[in-house]
């Protein structure tokens, strides 16, 4: 009998870690769409994702949690909906040292409206360190003006345990709501 | 000093083409050139584009109200699930994909350019044949191709 | 219990206002708070149509929302309603300029009162709290130890802080007590900052809180409360992973709790639980609340779900 199927679904700004957080944790090795960067302004990235990123957990039962990566940039939202149907739970990758992360941020708390309002989502905030960029109060903020008290959390895109932490305050909140 | 001799003594570096053929100044003109052919041959197509592999457009001929700002991103996101597919099953290099309604069909892609950075979507209605759609569509490719190596020198 | 607010509507439309006035009686049940009419531009909620907006400068304290004509597209606007206003559309509108008033609102966090014999750990929340209250909350403030040296220097718009002392622990000098000096300027902040790395305030101050309820328990400007809830989740990636944390704060940003509450939801010890609220006050998460007494209608519980969860959990090791 074929077991059931989760979605959990990561989504962010280009560049914020999203590839690499999906490939920290999956036990298959990923499928990615890359194509080349011709977008240089938005980043210096030589790839990006145009379709998805996907990833899977395996669990016993035959169960399965499959992991989508969306595409950050905004021409690309047709994506967002389609991927985050029947999603169990969003993480949201913003890079603070982008040039709008607190727009982006936005941006995608409004496009995923439905998963954030059920608090089935959190926030890992990557390179906070790079100096300047905006403060943890300042996605408060954000959030706050949505009505919003998702987990932030400051997180190094490339440590596999940050992406857990997040997958931990992602699965708590989910729980608690319930 | 003549014209001519004035290229041969301007250094490589400032007659070398662009980071990505997407700044070229004289990209749409080509694509444009190639895609007026293409819809004057094959009758049936309501619209037609050039997109970059990473969702941009570059040009379009539209007769229908098609978003091509929308189009040229979902091309990209099809062919490279194509590419992905095909990888999956051992085969390398997404052509194109068809996709079929009973209403008309879209086809996409992949131009094959020197450099691999464009794509052609075409969308048609009922009365277009896919086989010629397909064979104008790859003649088109071919126009775009020569129209690249022109600009890449 | 439900709030009141005050909206005003500018628009073009003589008619649209009777509209809405009549809409507001037909809703009034359906609304999660009580909504009044007024005619000044200085209601909580001010929604415009494109012509006011040129003419009005909302005040920061206002929600603002728009009405967009048919054809009209919004830009930068979060908050809109389409013309002509009906009742469904309308409705949703309210509840959630209702929701975006309230997190506006929201009291600065728990202050430990001013008392003569408080705690360092206290003191320094009330000094945290103080400055986030004020309107200078941005600028810089030095703590200086008894002698008059400086001992760190603090931040509460970046929320960072430096440190100036290398003979010992930071949180372990503020437990001994502190004064604190005058709001500085940016500059001396500047200066502080090449003096040494700042570092981030609120891991400081969740040390300081744990460690009071060690000592203290529950820190004494809490007690006497009906309740708490957060606003926001502390930085567990900054001040470290803290599974405890974790699930009191995705209980306690959900609904209101008592200590005890908190930790029978949580299954968590209740010298830990008064540590994180400790804490979270000190971060300025933590607001009072009072709980709702009688238990509401549990929300349908979803076996299949709670399992996934729990499964992955053991998957990643969490």
């Amino acid at each position: 009998m074929a077991g059931r199927e989760y979605k959990v679904i990561i989504t962010g700004t280009m560049g914020a870690g999203k590839t690499t957080a999906i490939r920290a944790i999956s036990d298959i090795s990923m499928i990615s769409t890359e194509a080349a960067n011709t977008d240089l302004l938005a980043s210096a990235k030589a790839t990006t994702t145009v379709a998805l990123d996907y990833g899977e957990l395996q669990l016993d039962g035959g169960d399965r949690v499959r992991i989508y990566g969306t595409p950050g940039q905004q021409r690309f939202s047709f994506m967002w909906e389609i991927l985050a149907k029947g999603a169990l739970g969003l993480v949201l990758l913003i890079d603070n040292s982008s040039e709008r992360p607190l727009e982006d941020l936005g941006t995608f708390l409004d496009a995923f409206s439905e998963l954030t309002r059920k608090a089935a989502a959190v926030v890992g905030v990557t390179h906070c360190d790079a100096g300047s960029g905006p403060t943890m109060g300042d996605y408060y903020e954000v959030l706050a003006e949505r009505g919003l008290a998702l987990p932030v959390f400051s997180i190094d895109g490339r440590e596999r345990e940050d992406v857990l932490l997040l997958l931990d305050a992602l699965l708590t909140s989910i729980e608690a709501a319930s | 000093m003549t014209n001519m001799e004035a290229i041969a003594q301007t250094p490589r570096w400032l007659l070398s083409s662009p980071a990505s053929l997407r700044e070229h100044p004289e990209l749409p003109k080509h694509c444009r050139s190639a895609l007026d052919w293409f819809v004057s041959q094959t009758s049936g197509v309501t619209a037609a584009l050039v997109a970059t592999t990473d969702g941009f457009e570059v040009c379009s001929i539209m007769h229908r109200a098609v978003s091509a700002e929308k189009i040229s991103a979902m091309t990209s996101s099809i062919l490279a699930l194509g590419d992905a597919v095909l990888g999956e099953a051992s085969h390398n290099g997404c052509e194109n994909v068809v996709i079929e309604s009973k209403s008309g069909l879209v086809l996409m892609l992949a131009v094959r350019d020197a450099r691999q950075e464009l794509l052609l979507s075409v969308v048609a209605d009922k009365n277009a044949m896919l086989g010629q759609v397909l064979w104008a569509a790859r003649k088109c490719c071919e126009r775009i191709c020569t129209g690249v190596a022109l600009i890449d020198g | 219990m439900p709030c009141e607010w005050t909206l005003s509507v500018m628009s073009e439309y003589p008619d649209e206002v009777a509209i809405v006035r009549s809409m507001l009686s037909i809703l009034r049940t359906n609304l999660t708070d009580q909504w009044q009419l007024v005619e000044s531009p200085h209601a909580d909620l001010l929604v415009m149509g494109a012509g006011a907006e040129s003419a009005l400068r909302p005040r920061n304290t206002q929600v603002v929302g728009r009405l967009l004509s048919p054809g009209e597209r919004p830009e930068n606007a979060v908050l809109t309603l389409e013309r002509p206003v009906r009742a469904m559309p309308f409705m949703e509108f309210l509840n959630m300029a209702s929701m975006r008033l309230k997190a506006r609102n929201e009291a600065a966090s728990l202050s430990p009162a001013a008392n003569a014999k408080c705690s360092p750990a206290q003191s320094l929340g009330q000094t945290l709290a103080a400055l986030r209250k004020s309107g200078t909350f941005k600028r810089p403030m030095a703590l200086l130890d008894a002698s008059g040296e400086r001992l760190a220097t603090i931040n509460t718009n970046r929320g960072e802080i430096v440190c100036h002392r290398q003979d010992g622990d930071i949180v372990h000098l503020l437990e001994q007590g502190f004064e604190q000096a005058q709001a500085l300027t940016a500059r001396d902040w500047e200066a502080a900052c090449l003096t040494a790395k700042p570092g981030r305030l609120d891991r400081i101050c969740w040390q300081l809180g744990t460690r009071l309820a060690e000592t203290e328990g529950l820190g004494s400007w809490l007690q006497n409360m009906a309740g708490f809830r957060l606003i926001g989740w502390p930085d567990f990636g900054a001040i470290g992973n803290d599974r405890a944390g974790i699930k009191l704060s995705a209980n306690l940003t959900q609904r209101a709790h008592t200590p005890e509450s908190a930790a029978v939801a949580t299954a968590v010890a209740i010298e830990q639980v008064y540590g994180f609220l400790n804490a979270s006050s000190l971060c300025g998460l933590l607001v009072e609340s009072p709980c709702v007494a009688a238990q509401q209608t549990p929300a349908i519980r979803r076996p299949e779900q709670a399992s996934v969860i729990s499964r992955l959990r053991g998957k990643l090791g969490l």
